[in-house]
C-alpha cells in the first residue's frame, strides 16, 4: 500500500525525512526543505539587503547544495545579495584538483562568480609539500588552520560581507562533542551559534545549521545536483572519527539526538570567572587570533624553519621554541660559540 | 582488617598497557623489580593507567585519602549528619559502601564521624527481571549488609506509581516485600508504552533519583551520596549533551547537586578512575552483586549504554579524555534568560517556580528563547514539525509570522506554541488532539524530559501518577493567578 504524503497533498510519498520522521513525495520535501532554509535566514537574519556574500564552496555536497539553494531562495524571496563562490585550492593531488573540477561546473550552472585562492600562492605551500615535510599524521591540523584563514583572507580581497559556510547539523554537534571531549570551552561555547562575528573581521554565518546530512544528500540526489564525494586522501582525523562514529550510533537510535547536541549546545555557557582566551588579531598578519601570534604564522614559521611539528603541540612549547628560536638568531649572530646549548634547544623541540 | 595482613600477596595487573606505552619509566627506572613509587619499598601490586605503582598499602591509602579530601575539601558534609547512601549493586557503590564501612569501623580519631544508612533501588520490574532474580538479590545485598554492619533499606520502584510514597521504610533483610501486582503492572504499562530504549532508560533514572530523594525525607537524611566515579559522571556528561539536557549539566554532575532545597546529593567518588575502582575491589576481593556483563543489558540500545561504550573505549585508548570531559563540565553553566522584560507580571519566585520541570524538577528551558538568540533548536523543531505536516501553504507561512511575531513580542515559546494550536485547530482535529498532547508535555517538562514521553504509544496512562498530579496543581494555581491577574501589581 502506498503511504501518502502527510503534508496531505494527494500524492504518494517517496521519502521518509530523516529530521522528523515524516514521510513526504518529492515535492513536499523541497518545499519543506526549502522553507526550513529559508527560515533560519530570516528568523537568524543572516544576510542584509545588499550584502556581497561569499559561499564557502568545496565542491562537496553541502556547499553545493547550499549554493544552489541560497541562489534559489535569494530569486523566490528576493534577498537582494550578491552571490560569490569562494574556494580554496590547498593543493592535495587527486582529491583537490577534481574537487574544484566540480566547483567549476557549480559556477557555470548557477551562474555565480568564483574566485580560487591557493595555499600555495597565500602561504608558499601546498598541502602535498606539507605532508611530505610532516608525514601522514596531524597534517590535518595544517590544512584546517589554514583553511579558516584562507577564507577569511579570500573574503576580504573580495570585498565581502559575510561568508556563509555549508557546516549542517551533523557537523555542528559533532563539533559540540569534540570540544567536550578536548575540553575546549571557549570554542564550546561559540560553536554553536549560527552567526560569528566580531569588531573587525568578516562575518561568518551557518544557514545549514539545522539541516540534517541525510536531508542534504536526499536533497542533492533529487535535485540532481553534481556534488564531488570523494574523502581527502590523506589520513582522516582518527580522534575525531571517534566522535563521528559515535553521534551516527546515536542518530540512529533517536533520530533527533543531533538536534538535541546542538540544543544542549546553545544552552550551555561558560561558569563566570572562568578565563576565557580573548580574541584578537595575529601581530604579524592581522588576522583573528586567540594568541599573540597566529596558529597560521606559527606553522608557517615552523615549516620554513624545518621544525614542522611546531605548533600542533602545546602552546607552551610553541612559545619555548619561539623564544629558541630567537635565541638561535642570536647564536648565529655570535657565530656558533654555543654549539651545545643550540643542540639541547633542538632536541627539546622534539615533542 | 584489611588484606594487608595476609601472607600472600596475588599480584595482579589492572593494565597491561602500561609497559608498553610507558616504557621509558618502567625500564629506566627499575629495571627487574620494580617498587612502590610511595613508600620505596614494597613491591608494587598495582599498575595504574598514568604510570604510576604501587604497593597494595600506599595504594589503599591513597583512595581512602582521594575519598577524604573530596569530602572535607568541600565542607558540605558536617559532623553526626546523617547520610543516605545510594547502591545500585555495581563496582563502584560496592567500592562507596566498603570505604564508608570500614571508615566508620576502624577508629582513626581523625576520621569524620556520621552516621550512614544505604538505600537500594528494585528496579527489577522496569528492566524485567523475574521475582526470583530479585530475591536472590536481595539476599545478596542483605549478606552485604549484614558484613558491613550497614543499615540497609531497599524500595521497590512501584512505589513511584502509588500516591502514598514509603510509607515505611523496609528494612534489607525482611522478606521481598509483596507489591501489590497492580503496582507492578502499571509501572510496567508505563515502561511498556515509551517509544524505545532510551526513553525507558531515561525515566528510569528520573524515577530513581525520584524515589532516592523522598526516601531521604523519610529517613531524615539531607544528604544524599551517590557512587559516581569518574568514568560515570564523563558518561552523565555525554549522554546528558546528547539527550538535550546540556543546561542541566551543571547539576547532573557536580560534586554536590542542589536541585532539592532539603536535600543534598553528594558525588564524592568523582576523581575515582576505572583503575582505582577495580584495584580496591581486587585488593579486598569484594565482588560487587552486578557484575558488568551479567545484568548490564538493560535497555542495551539506550543512549546511555551507547555513550558507555563509547567513552569506555576512549577511556582505554586516550587516558586524558574522562579527566577532560569531566573538567570540561566543571567549567559549564546554564545559559540564563535575562529577565528584563518589564511586563512580566508574575514575581520572581513564583515564575522560577513555573519554569521548573515536574519530573527532573530543574529548570525547563522552554522560556530560554531570547532576543539575543534568534534561531533555537526548540524553534527549528516545531517549524520542521509544521513544514512536513500542513498541507496549506498560506496556512504555514501565516504561522511562521505569527510565530515570529510572538518570539518579538514575548519570550515565552509557549505562546507560540498555543497560536500554533490554535491554527492546527481548524485544519485537522486528528492533528490537534497530538499537538495538546504535545502542548501539555511541553509546558511543563522540559526539554529532555520532553522526549521521553514525546512518541509514546499512549498517552492517558503513559504519565505517572505524581507527574500528572503536579501537571494538574501547576495549571490550578495557573488558572487562579489568571482569574486575579487584574488585581495584581
Amino acid at each position: 500500500m502506498p503511504i501518502p504524503c502527510s503534508r496531505q497533498c494527494g500524492k504518494k510519498a517517496i521519502l521518509k525525512r530523516p529530521k522528523t520522521g515524516h514521510t513526504l513525495c518529492k515535492e513536499c520535501f523541497f518545499y519543506a526543505f526549502e522553507n526550513e532554509i529559508h527560515n533560519t535566514i530570516t528568523q537568524g537574519k543572516l544576510f542584509k539587503p545588499g550584502d556581497k556574500v561569499a559561499i564557502g564552496a568545496s565542491g562537496g555536497k553541502d556547499s553545493t547544495v547550499l549554493a544552489y539553494v541560497l541562489k534559489t531562495l535569494n530569486e523566490r524571496y528576493q534577498y537582494e545579495i550578491d552571490l560569490f563562490l569562494l574556494s580554496i585550492d590547498e593543493g592535495i593531488t587527486g582529491y583537490r584538483d577534481d574537487s574544484l573540477k566540480t566547483v567549476q561546473q557549480n559556477k557555470d550552472d548557477y551562474g555565480l562568480p568564483l574566485k580560487i585562492l591557493s595555499y600555495k600562492e597565500l602561504y608558499g605551500w601546498t598541502m602535498d609539500e606539507i605532508v611530505a615535510e610532516i608525514g601522514k599524521k596531524n597534517n590535518c591540523t595544517f590544512c584546517g588552520v589554514f583553511r579558516r584563514q584562507a577564507l577569511d583572507r579570500g573574503a576580504a580581497l573580495l570585498g565581502v560581507d559575510c561568508i556563509a559556510t555549508g557546516h549542517n547539523a551533523d557537523d555542528i554537534a559533532e563539533t559540540v562533542l569534540m570540544n567536550i571531549l578536548r575540553g575546549d570551552i571557549a570554542r564550546l561555547q561559540r560553536c554553536t551559534s549560527i552567526v560569528t562575528a566580531g569588531a573587525d573581521c568578516i562575518r561568518r554565518c551557518k544557514p545549514l545549521k539545522y539541516a540534517y546530512e541525510k536531508e542534504i544528500v536526499m536533497y542533492a540526489y533529487f535535485k540532481q545536483l553534481v556534488y564531488f564525494s570523494t574523502e581527502c586522501v590523506f589520513a582522516p582525523n582518527a580522534y575525531r572519527g571517534h566522535a563521528r562514529t559515535y553521534l551516527k550510533d546515536l542518530e540512529r537510535i533517536r533520530p533527533s539526538s543531533i538536534l538535541d547536541i546542538i540544543h544542549s549546545g546553545e544552552t550551555l555557557q561558560v561558569k563566570e570567572g572562568i578565563k576565557l582566551p580573548e580574541r584578537r588579531n595575529c601581530s604579524r598578519c592581522g588576522f583573528v587570533s586567540s594568541q599573540e601570534i597566529c596558529k597560521a604564522c606559527i606553522m608557517l614559521e615552523g615549516l620554513n624553519r624545518g621544525l614542522p611539528k611546531l605548533g600542533i603541540g602545546k602552546s607552551t612549547k610553541v612559545k619555548r621554541a619561539l623564544e629558541s628560536i630567537a635565541k638561535d638568531k642570536c647564536n648565529d649572530k655570535c657565530n656558533g660559540k654555543c654549539k651545545d646549548n643550540e643542540w639541547i634547544e633542538e632536541k627539546d623541540l622534539e615533542f | 582488617m584489611c588484606t594487608l595482613n595476609l601472607s600472600e600477596y596475588d599480584t595482579f595487573e589492572i593494565e597491561k598497557i602500561t609497559t608498553t606505552s610507558f616504557p621509558a619509566t618502567t625500564i629506566e627506572a627499575h629495571d627487574a623489580v620494580p617498587f612502590c613509587k610511595k613508600c620505596g619499598n614494597q613491591e608494587t601490586q598495582v599498575f595504574l593507567k598514568n604510570g604510576n605503582e604501587y604497593c597494595k598499602r600506599c595504594f589503599l591509602i591513597i583512595l581512602r585519602h582521594k575519598f577524604r579530601a573530596t569530602l572535607s575539601k568541600s565542607k558540605s558534609v558536617h559532623r553526626n549528619e546523617s547520610i543516605l547512601v545510594a547502591h545500585s549493586g555495581k563496582a563502584n557503590s560496592t567500592l562507596l559502601l566498603h570505604l564508608i564501612a570500614t571508615d566508620t569501623n576502624e577508629s582513626i580519631s581523625k576520621k569524620p564521624q556520621f552516621s550512614f544508612k544505604v538505600l537500594y533501588i528494585d528496579d527489577g520490574t522496569a528492566k524485567g527481571r523475574s521475582i526470583k532474580e530479585r530475591e536472590s538479590i536481595q539476599s545478596a545485598l542483605a549478606k552485604e549488609a549484614e558484613n558491613l554492619q550497614l543499615t540497609m533499606y531497599i524500595l521497590p520502584l512501584s512505589n513511584c506509581v502509588t500516591d502514598s510514597i514509603c510509607e515505611e521504610m523496609q528494612l534489607v533483610n525482611a522478606p521481598l516485600m509483596n507489591t501489590t501486582t497492580s503496582e507492578n503492572t502499571t509501572v510496567q504499562e508505563i515502561f511498556d508504552n515509551l517509544e524505545n530504549d532510551t526513553a525507558k532508560d531515561e525515566l528510569l533514572q528520573q524515577l530513581r533519583l525520584k524515589l532516592l530523594v523522598s526516601a531521604a525525607r523519610k529517613l531524615n537524611c539531607n544528604k544524599i551520596f551517590i557512587a559516581d566515579a569518574s568514568v560515570d559522571l564523563a558518561v552523565k556528561v555525554l549522554g546528558n549533551v546528547s539527550t538535550g539536557r546540556g543546561s542541566q549539566l551543571p547539576f547532573n554532575v557536580a560534586f554536590s547537586d542542589t536541585r532539592y532545597k532539603d536535600v543534598t546529593l553528594l558525588r564524592p567518588l568523582r576523581d575515582f578512575t576505572r583503575d582505582d575502582i577495580t584495584g580496591y575491589l581486587e585488593c579486598y576481593n569484594l565482588h560487587p552483586i552486578f557484575n558488568c556483563d551479567k545484568y548490564n543489558s538493560s535497555f542495551p540500545a539506550s543512549i546511555r549504554n551507547v555513550t558507555k561504550n563509547f567513552v569506555h573505549k576512549l577511556d582505554s585508548e586516550f587516558h586524558s579524555t574522562v579527566p577532560t570531559i569531566y573538567r570540561t563540565s566543571e567549567k559549564l553553566d546554564t545559559k540564563r534568560m535575562e529577565c528584563e522584560n518589564s511586563n512580566t507580571k508574575i514575581d520572581d519566585n513564583v515564575d522560577s517556580d513555573n519554569n521548573i520541570c515536574v519530573l527532573c524538577e530543574l529548570t525547563s528551558n522552554s522560556s530560554y528563547l531570547s532576543k539575543e538568540q534568534p534561531t533555537s533548536v526548540a524553534q527549528a523543531k516545531l517549524f520542521s514539525k509544521l513544514v512536513s505536516t500542513v498541507a496549506d501553504t498560506s496556512l504555514s507561512m501565516m504561522a511562521t509570522n505569527s510565530l515570529n511575531i510572538h518570539e518579538l513580542s514575548s519570550n515565552e515559546q509557549i505562546k507560540s506554541t498555543n497560536a500554533l494550536k490554535k491554527e492546527e485547530h481548524q485544519c485537522q482535529s486528528d492533528i490537534h488532539k497530538s499537538f495538546l498532547k504535545q502542548s501539555i508535555i511541553e509546558k511543563y517538562l522540559c526539554y529532555g524530559c520532553r522526549l521521553i514521553f514525546l512518541n509514546s504509544k499512549q498517552v492517558d496512562n503513559i504519565l505517572p501518577n505524581f507527574i500528572s498530579n503536579a501537571i494538574q496543581k501547576k495549571s490550578q494555581i495557573a488558572h487562579l493567578e489568571k482569574e486575579i491577574s487584574d488585581f495584581l501589581l
